[in-house]
């Protein structure tokens, strides 16, 4: 009788402490305020003008794509330019640096942080140089963690996310990046699973599920955003909608009609929306940002070409019209470490196995989606042109045919736009493109590698036509 | 990119769908679709606010809308 109390009992412990892990509760929002939280409008840019507008993409790929961005960064930082008339940092003038996986680790450090990213007892230390993968196993062969990862409310993530608490962002919450008030803006990219639609740590996101951001740890949006299937388990927030006076913003409404002119307008209020209905949707799930977007552009995209979102650059643009602090020239960075392994599949008569059938399916697709969204910003940047010259063609022929008479409009905003692409795929040196395109996905690289893709990041960057232009417009130096 | 012209005798903000987008009289660059035009605050005008479909605008052929007349004193 004893034996089976005594099982019973410990029974009864176990289930109590499985019950007892749980991921952390993201807060509920009292109260839906514009004016608090973490969002672009609430920013200041003390030493950041707003006539030169510059946004940074991180793409994922582990400790690869935190390197490579991490080299961008530093060339950013070396280079002064002389603009509004005073020498600055090209680093001071970044507005936005949106990230998915592996980037939003940079991303996430130079916010949280700032020039202590390039402190080498800092990040590199804390990241870049470290085995953050056997961390992450060890953490799992670790029999005080069995428990916990045995309630269904506490996952492999979970345990991820307290490593990068602990280790790397030292605790820090959305609170501290909203109470430094400073630019560039920080979005940190996961995926909706359910949606099957970009996720990003920002309190406009939040509003929609009446979830305060300020109470969230940036270590767990960093984990959401690099939750790689089935390596991780899903991460899981708490959708508290309609408890916080947040209203649906009219642009939902109106993009709801715009399924046949505009699809992906009327897609994004399809998604907004579901955020809403609270009984459908009582929680989000999230992965790995990377199965959305793996170059972190979609959602910059956005705020280049709509007025929908809160920090819309045509709003800034149109608005900037009759301020002397113009909107002048809008610099766009794209940093992806896409890889290109080699493959034996084509070798053999017989086809490959199930593993590298589900890589395949796992990013082909991804990388496909990636060089369309890069060509998008390319053909908008290409857009604004020839509306300008479509002006000045008029204005010409007019101008022959009735000497003395003007045009009935302003014409289109004078912007200067650069778009710069860094990828392996720009190096010329066969050999050197070999090897960064066939570094692995991890979060252990070995220190030469690590250093290696900071240099062809910075080597890139530099290299890039639209650079060298940028570099030529603004009396660029080392 | 779309564009749209809104008249109006006085140098006013102008919102789409509710958020501050620019000023009267400018060339505002607009995403193509469904919208909600307004002058906000004062409400000195009419109509209040107006939708209109944008699409198919060029930088030379924007879409004018002089629909919003002042009524009261700021005629």
């Amino acid at each position: 009788m004893n034996r089976v109390f005594n099982h019973l009992l410990l029974t009864l412990v176990v289930l109590a402490l499985c019950s007892c892990a749980t991921y952390p509760i993201n807060p509920q929002l009292r109260q839906y305020d514009p004016q608090s939280g973490y969002r672009f409008q609430n920013l200041q840019a003390p030493k950041n003008s707003d006539s030169l507008f510059v946004i940074l993409t991180f793409s994922g790929g582990g400790t690869r794509a935190a390197a490579l961005s991490y080299g961008v960064m530093e060339k950013l930082r070396k280079m002064k330019i002389m603009w509004e008339g005073e020498e600055r940092r090209l680093l001071d003038e970044v507005d936005v640096i949106s990230s998915v996986s592996g980037g939003s680790f940079t991303a996430a450090y130079y916010g949280l942080f700032r020039d202590e990213l390039f402190d080498p007892g800092k990040f590199e230390k804390v990241f870049l140089y470290r085995d953050i993968q056997g961390e992450l196993v060890a953490g799992l062969f670790n029999p005080s963690n069995w428990l916990r990862l045995a309630s269904p409310t506490f996952g492999r993530i979970d345990l991820a996310t307290e490593l990068y608490d602990r280790e790397i962002f030292e605790g820090k919450s959305f609170r501290d990046l909203s109470d430094m008030k400073l630019r560039p803006f920080i979005m940190i990219n996961a995926t909706d699973i359910a949606m099957g639609s970009q996720f990003t740590f920002i309190q406009d996101q939040f509003d929609l599920i009446c979830s305060d951001l300020n109470g969230v740890h940036v270590a767990r949006a960093v984990a959401a955003s690099s939750n790689f299937p089935v390596a991780f388990s899903t991460l899981t927030l708490n959708n508290y909608a309609g408890t916080c006076g947040y209203k649906e913003p009219s642009w939902m409404k109106e993009a709801l009609k715009d399924f046949i002119i505009n699809p992906p307008r009327f897609n994004r209020a399809r998604i907004a929306q579901s955020y809403l209905n609270h009984e459908e949707r009582e929680y989000v799930h999230l992965l790995d940002g990377g199965i959305g977007d793996n170059i972190g552009l979609r959602g910059p995209l956005v705020g280049i070409r709509s007025n929908d979102l809160p920090w819309s650059l045509p709003n800034r643009i149109n608005l900037s019209e009759q301020d002397t602090n113009k909107i002048r020239k809008v610099l766009v960075i794209v940093v992806d470490a896409r890889t290109d392994p080699k493959t034996s599949i084509d070798k053999s008569p017989s086809g490959p196995g199930l593993t590298a059938i589900l890589d395949i399916i796992a990013s082909v697709p991804m990388s496909n989606y990636s060089f369309d969204t890069v060509q998008l910003l390319l053909d908008t940047f290409t857009d604004w042109q020839k509306d300008r010259a479509v002006y000045a063609g008029c204005k010409a022929i007019l101008q022959e045919a009735c000497p003395g008479s003007e045009m009935p409009d302003k014409p289109p905003p004078p912007l200067e736009t650069y778009g710069i692409y860094v990828g392996f795929d720009q190096l010329q040196n066969p050999k050197e493109r070999d090897y960064f395109l066939n570094l692995p996905t991890t979060f252990a690289l070995p220190r030469e590698s690590v250093d290696k893709l900071r240099e062809i990041g910075q080597f890139i960057l530099g290299q890039s036509e639209d650079f060298q232009r940028l570099c030529s417009d603004l009396k660029c130096h080392e | 990119m779309e564009f749209v012209v809104i008249s109006y005798p006085k140098d006013r903000k102008v919102r789409i769908d509710d958020k501050i987008a620019g000023n009267t009289n400018d060339k505002l660059m607009v995403e193509t679709g469904h919208h909600v035009f307004d002058l906000g605050d004062p409400k000195d005008y009419q109509p209040l606010s107006i939708e209109k479909l944008v699409h198919n605008t060029t930088s030379v052929t924007p879409l004018r809308i002089k629909d919003f007349q002042p009524t009261g004193g700021d005629k």
